[in-house]
């Protein structure tokens, strides 16, 4: 009993987690400053062959923050998010997907622009623990896949009526390190150890080459843009695969809504 | 996957071949039928193995007859057969051997001494405990009540730094002898007292003395933050080198023609010493006894089994993933029975 609840309590703290993408897009005007929050819903798949060849799927949700500052024709973004998934595999035993995760990004508002569609340039940073707890499996370990990945991204923009805009974006990565269990555990018993939030995650770390590493994220959705604040509603799919040791898949497919408060001085 | 955006589900199970490969390890491969195995119950217990509706967590299974390997298969990968696997609790039948190695050398040669007696310093408070002698260690009835759930957390994840006051500053549950109560407190207490007289950890003991004369070049035991090993679980073995632990049994402590562990230890430790009524089985020194086939069994916890029929002259493997839920098909000795049953009957 006294182990259930400390796995319980492990994984509330873990609960932090998700974001949003679509949260970059901010009103195109108005205030330099913007802060918002992040809510969005998720339907998480998660497979991780270090421990079981089976897919797990299931919901969840995320909450996070964000922040972005706007000055002439460059954007600058940071969000931050937490999230569970509650998920099953097909014989139906249960686990929890558990994302912490922090992004940056820096965009050269207005790269290309054509008759109505508006495209901005730039580049991200990705951070990202996810930490699965798939205890009836194994309920004296973490998995976990984590990623401190950079590349290059792109969203565009295309009008609609009444201040609303169509907006799309895509991200990838190209350069990074990821960490991953090791092939081999030795150590009988590694729940409830704290250190395994993050410090675990980051003692085997790779570098995350097209050859171990692959993922992609991308969004679309509609903003509305007030006076002071925007609110978007967004689709994201979210992916991330690696074979370092043995392959893990991580999918999400995630109904985004953000909304940003101006704050300071006119951009 | 791609256009589903669906992340693709794997198979638990892989259909492998069950004729064992010729490896330089000292096992002797062979035919069944040489050894007088009816391959047709060899294949009945592959079938169980692969049910779609039991022993989702099984890794591998093997058996040996008159000492010869007749079947080696695998569920997951055949990579399993290379890798060091953690079998939980049968770890505690390594340290009953090396327990009858030390006896055969001249330590602890009485089982009914206080562990006090040799180590009285961590007893100083506790005055109640110091009648615990070696035996009730060796056959879970210290009296301590330290339960193994939380035995893994506290001294894998909170590693106290003097594990031995720490185990025994819990309360009892009973007085010591009077009750079996099945846990990892009692080994691992067993494991620190190893170290203290002999000057050697029971990996030490082991690596000399057990492994090497069984040709196991490869393993890992873990420790506790003393430095003691852990005499409960934490050992990991290659699937061939676990068989030779049950064929060592089967031979009466003799491999390669040495005289390992002495003969009278396997025969004490491998009859009951212990009943353990709410488990189902009787206990020796950390072997579990199945009279109806004249066998005996390690049991470590999520399905590990190295079982050892005397009578058919036979030793089975099974090897499982070691951190599943007991709840499933597979887990537990009395699930393995119906596998060792269509085994046996296939003995001529």
């Amino acid at each position: 009993m006294r182990r259930l609840c400390q796995i319980a309590c492990t994984g509330l703290i873990l609960c932090i987690g998700g974001l949003g993408f679509a949260s970059e897009s901010v009103a195109s005007n108005g205030p330099s400053h913007h802060l918002g929050y992040i809510l969005s819903a998720d339907a998480t798949q998660y497979r991780d062959d270090s421990l079981v060849p089976m897919r797990f799927s299931g919901g969840g949700g995320n909450i996070g923050l964000g922040w972005t500052f706007r000055r002439h024709r460059v954007q600058l973004a940071v969000n931050i998010g937490l999230g569970a998934s509650y998920v099953t595999e097909r014989m139906g035993n249960p686990g929890l997907v558990l994302p912490l995760w922090c992004q940056m990004s820096g965009y050269r508002l207005g790269f290309a622009r054509w008759e109505h569609m508006t495209m901005h340039l730039g580049m991200f940073w990705r951070s990202r623990i996810t930490q699965a707890m798939l205890y009836s499996w194994d309920d004296a370990h973490f998995y976990f896949l984590a990623s401190h990945v950079a590349g290059p991204s792109a969203r565009i923009e295309w009008p609609l009526p009444k201040n609303k805009k169509l907006i799309g974006a895509i991200y990838l990565p190209m350069l990074g390190i990821i960490g991953r269990p090791p092939a081999q555990r030795f150590v009988k018993q590694e729940i409830p150890n704290w250190d395994f939030l993050i410090v675990k995650p980051h003692e085997n770390m790779e570098l995350a080459t097209f050859a171990i590493y692959r993922s992609v994220a991308a969004d679309v959705g509609v903003m509305w843009e007030g006076k002071r604040s925007t609110m978007t509603f967004a689709y994201e799919f979210d992916f991330e695969y690696s074979n370092h040791p043995d392959t893990v898949y991580y999918l999400v497919h995630r109904l985004v809504f953000t909304q940003f408060i101006g704050i300071g001085g006119d951009s | 996957m791609w256009i589903c955006a669906c992340v693709p589900d794997g198979s638990l199970k892989h259909r492998h071949t069950s004729t064992p490969a010729v490896r330089d390890d000292n096992w002797i491969v062979d035919l069944p039928q040489n050894q007088n195995i009816d391959s047709a119950g060899l294949d009945a217990a592959y079938e169980m193995l692969h049910s779609p509706d039991a022993f989702h967590n099984a890794l591998a299974l093997l058996v040996a007859r008159n000492n010869r390997l007749v079947f080696e298969t695998y569920t997951r990968t055949e990579a399993d057969r290379d890798r060091l696997h953690h079998i939980q609790s049968s770890t505690k039948s390594f340290t009953s051997l090396v327990m009858g190695i030390l006896q055969g050398r001249g330590y602890f040669t009485d089982l009914n001494a206080t562990m006090a007696s040799y180590w009285p310093e961590p007893f100083e408070n506790e005055p109640q405990k110091s009648a615990i002698t070696l035996r009730h260690l060796l056959t879970m009835r210290s009296g301590i009540d330290f339960n193994n759930d939380d035995f893994s957390v506290e001294m894998y994840v909170d590693g106290p730094k003097n594990p031995v006051s720490y185990i025994l500053s819990k309360p009892m549950y009973a007085a010591p002898g009077q009750q079996f109560y099945y846990r990892d407190a009692d080994p691992h207490l067993l494991s620190a007292l190893i170290t203290h007289v002999t000057g050697k950890t029971i990996s030490m003991w082991a690596s000399k003395q057990l492994f090497a004369p069984l040709g196991i070049q490869s393993y890992f035991w873990g420790e506790d933050a003393a430095g003691n090993t852990m005499g409960a679980s934490g050992l990991f073995l290659k699937p061939r080198d676990l068989l030779k632990a049950g064929q060592l049994l089967l031979d009466n402590g003799v491999a390669n023609g040495r005289q390992v562990v002495p003969k009278e230890w396997i025969a004490q430790a491998t009859t009951k010493q212990s009943e353990a009524k709410s488990i189902g089985f009787d206990f020796g020194y950390y072997y579990w006894m199945v009279p109806e086939y004249g066998a005996i069994s390690t049991w470590g916890h999520g399905g590990n089994f190295i079982f050892v029929a005397r009578e058919h002259n036979v030793v089975m493997l099974l090897l499982s993933m070691p951190d599943t839920d007991d709840k499933r098909i597979g887990s537990k000795l009395p699930d393995f029975l119906p596998v060792v049953d269509v085994i046996l009957k296939a003995c001529r």
